[in-house]
């Protein structure tokens, strides 16, 4: 009863203070697509490449551009953006400025080079270079594009073959993963991050306003006051992870992961960021403090969970054989392995079961660190 | 008569500050206690204490053995509701939270909206509220339950007349099933509402009773004021010093003293002046009010 009563008057509350719904609602829906956007606005980043001809009137130069602006992906996308120059100081500096992000260029002799040996099988071949920030990880993989177009150019029209072959094979799906996909679980994690602020929110408004004396004074238990206001947030935390999967779907994502699985783990999750809101709440005493202190472990369970930057991984320990890393200290970097696995490799219960005990766990050490922090600053 | 609540030796420090040093009273059920003291005296924590918010450093705070249930209301001195609800929706909330049957806590809400005049707004979000009403509500919140004792801490601060007069009024309806403790720096109001009243200072105990035994305990007495036309003379004041009044204050031309017989002096007084070919513009005679005693009591200097 008292429980229901905290529930419905949170949730009225929630709904009234619009302005912190908002962010929390449209924030990770926002990023998908700003996302998109950066990568193109087709699900994969297109590269870009400056190149510089020197081999002006040569033929095999001519047609290895073609290929290179040929290039396209399974489904049928350009992969690299090719901008010719002349000048090489400006295309070294555009390198630099990161408006590019590798530099081929083809040698005066390339085409002469090529038809030399096709003509006598005798010869040195051309040297083609690339030039690249080695810290740009587009450059290594524009780079890696390059390079195997360019082979099997010469492989093709030399007649040359090389002496292994390589053959293909895609994780997951029977189907190429695009770079999009692989930030999907991350940004789904990243709307449930977004709660941490409308859990701090129900609790902050209570401490700013000396509400919470009241609530103490009478006969509800934190604990049932804690209830109501996670069974608020996993509520909201589910329609921003909904909001977010519609978001992806209407810009193409697709997966046959299981939608039901999608949502155990993503109520999980909502569970452990409520934990840590609580906790974080118990340090902030107003709603200023909230959005600024606030961001402090917002950032850490946004960057630290391999959302966006891939980390080193430090071992920490192994159960049954699934090794615990030290990030996965945090719910959200499990969770997002744990979505990762569900969405894009198609993932059954059984597979990630490691993942959602692990988080359970975490959730209720967290959770339970909240509520003594709580009980101990508000003596209720 | 039964007491309530008792507070027995109640200290309580905040590092080098003794905010509430060694305080006991009791307070009896069914009445309304006055607690009084100047900014900083202490009145708040030992409220708190006395309600269970905070924990004394060392005494004890008894509640009445004959009934261990006892409900605490409290309206505390900051407005204390919750903006984004209505009032009817915080009322019923309230009642909920302390048990209430649903028919009661109806029942109970349309009363207190009804008695606090906020039955026209009951449907408006709180943070919509003038501040009058909001300061209503907070008082409406504290007494949903019918608590045995309610803590009042200055709950007419910021009210106009026409709220005030509502707010005692209603104040004065609920003492007979709730003790009343309230704070106020309006004396007038403490001293018309206060069957008993307390003051501390500096977090020490003062006095405590009804107002004419502070009165008469503390040897206050009736106050003397007599303005004199142009300057007094020395034989007038060595008449009054000597014969009838040691200590008198002089503050111009007014000659202000204490007396418990006034009556009996001014005659003398009016003789002496004649004497002295000294005329006297007014002489006036008053009980002194409880702001005098209030102020005979913790001093004239201003506190944080």
């Amino acid at each position: 009863m008292k429980t229901f009563a905290c529930f419905i008057k949170t949730f009225k509350e929630n709904l009234r203070d619009w302005k912190i719904l908002i962010l929390a609602i449209v924030f990770a829906p926002f990023f998908i697509y700003l996302m998109y956007l950066y990568m193109n606005g087709s699900g994969s980043a297109a590269y870009n490449v400056v190149l510089i001809n020197n081999d002006i009137n040569g033929s095999f130069s001519t047609e290895l551009t073609e290929e290179l602006e040929n290039l396209k992906t399974e489904d049928g996308r350009f992969v690299l953006n090719i901008l010719k120059i002349t000048d090489s100081t400006e295309a070294r500096n555009m390198i630099k400025n990161k408006d590019a992000d590798l530099l081929i260029t083809i040698p005066e002799s390339f085409s002469s080079s090529l038809d030399r040996y096709i003509n006598s099988r005798n010869g040195l071949f051309p040297t083609v270079r690339s030039y690249g920030d080695q810290a740009n990880t587009s450059y290594m993989i524009a780079a890696s594009f390059f390079d195997y177009t360019l082979f099997n150019y010469i492989c093709l029209r030399t007649g040359t073959e090389i002496p292994v072959s390589i053959k293909y094979e895609y994780a997951g799906r029977g189907k190429t993963l695009k770079e999009f996909d692989l930030y999907v679980p991350a940004l789904f994690v990243l709307s449930i991050i977004m709660i941490l602020f409308t859990t701090g929110a129900s609790i902050v408004r209570e401490v700013e306003k000396d509400t919470i004396t009241r609530l103490s004074l009478s006969k509800v238990r934190s604990v049932e006051f804690m209830t109501a206001l996670s069974l608020n947030q996993i509520i909201l935390g589910l329609v921003c992870l909904l909001l977010s999967y519609l978001a992806a779907i209407s810009i193409g994502y697709r997966t046959s992961g299981s939608v039901p699985l999608l949502l155990l783990v993503g109520a999980l999750t909502c569970f452990s960021v409520i934990a840590v809101g609580i906790i974080t709440s118990c340090f902030i005493n107003t709603m200023f403090g909230l959005l600024t202190l606030g961001c402090f472990p917002f950032f850490i369970l946004m960057f630290f969970s391999d959302c966006f930057l891939p980390l080193p991984k430090i071992d920490l320990f192994n159960i049954s054989g699934n090794q615990v890393y030290l990030n996965d200290i945090l719910p959200t970097a499990t969770a997002t392995r744990a979505l990762n696995k569900i969405l894009n490799y198609n993932s059954s219960f059984s597979d990630v079961s490691f993942e959602i005990l692990w988080i359970m766990a975490l959730s209720l050490v967290y959770y339970f660190i909240g509520i003594v922090l709580f009980r101990k600053k508000y003596r209720y | 008569m039964n007491w309530i609540l008792k507070a027995d030796a109640l200290v309580k420090r905040y590092g080098d500050i003794t905010a509430v040093n060694d305080i006991s009273f009791e307070i009896f059920r069914g009445e309304i206690f006055g607690f009084l003291g100047p900014n900083g005296a202490g009145k708040t924590t030992t409220i708190k204490m006395m309600s269970g918010l905070l924990k004394p450093d060392s005494g004890k705070v008894l509640l009445d053995n004959s009934n261990s249930n006892i409900s605490i209301g409290i309206c505390p001195q900051h407005i204390v509701i919750w903006e984004n609800l209505t009032c009817i929706e915080q009322i019923l909330f309230m009642g909920k939270m302390y048990n209430l049957p649903p028919e009661e806590i109806k029942k109970k809400g349309i009363e207190l909206l009804e008695a606090l005049g906020l039955t026209g707004v009951k449907e408006r979000l709180a943070r919509k509220l003038s501040g009058g009403m909001q300061r209503r509500l907070n008082i409406a919140l504290a007494l949903i339950h019918s608590p045995d004792i309610v803590f009042l801490d200055e709950p007419q601060a910021g009210l106009d007349p026409q709220s005030r007069l509502l707010v005692r009024e209603y104040i004065r309806t609920i003492k007979n099933k709730t003790t009343v403790v309230l704070t106020t720096h309006d004396m007038e109001e403490a001293e018309k509402l206060s069957d008993r009243i307390c003051i501390i200072d500096k977090g020490k105990l003062l006095c405590i009773g009804t107002a004419g035994e502070i009165t008469t305990n503390n040897g206050f007495e009736d106050l003397v004021e007599i303005d004199i036309e142009g300057d007094t003379n020395k034989e007038f004041l060595h008449f009054i010093n000597k014969e009838l009044i040691p200590a008198f204050s002089i503050s111009d031309s007014r000659i202000t003293f204490n007396s418990s017989n006034p009556a009996a002096l001014v005659e003398n007084i009016l003789k002496s002046a004649r004497e002295n070919n000294l005329k006297i513009k007014s002489l006036q005679m008053r009980k002194k009010s409880l702001e005098d005693i209030f102020i005979n009591l913790t001093g004239r200097s201003l506190r944080e």
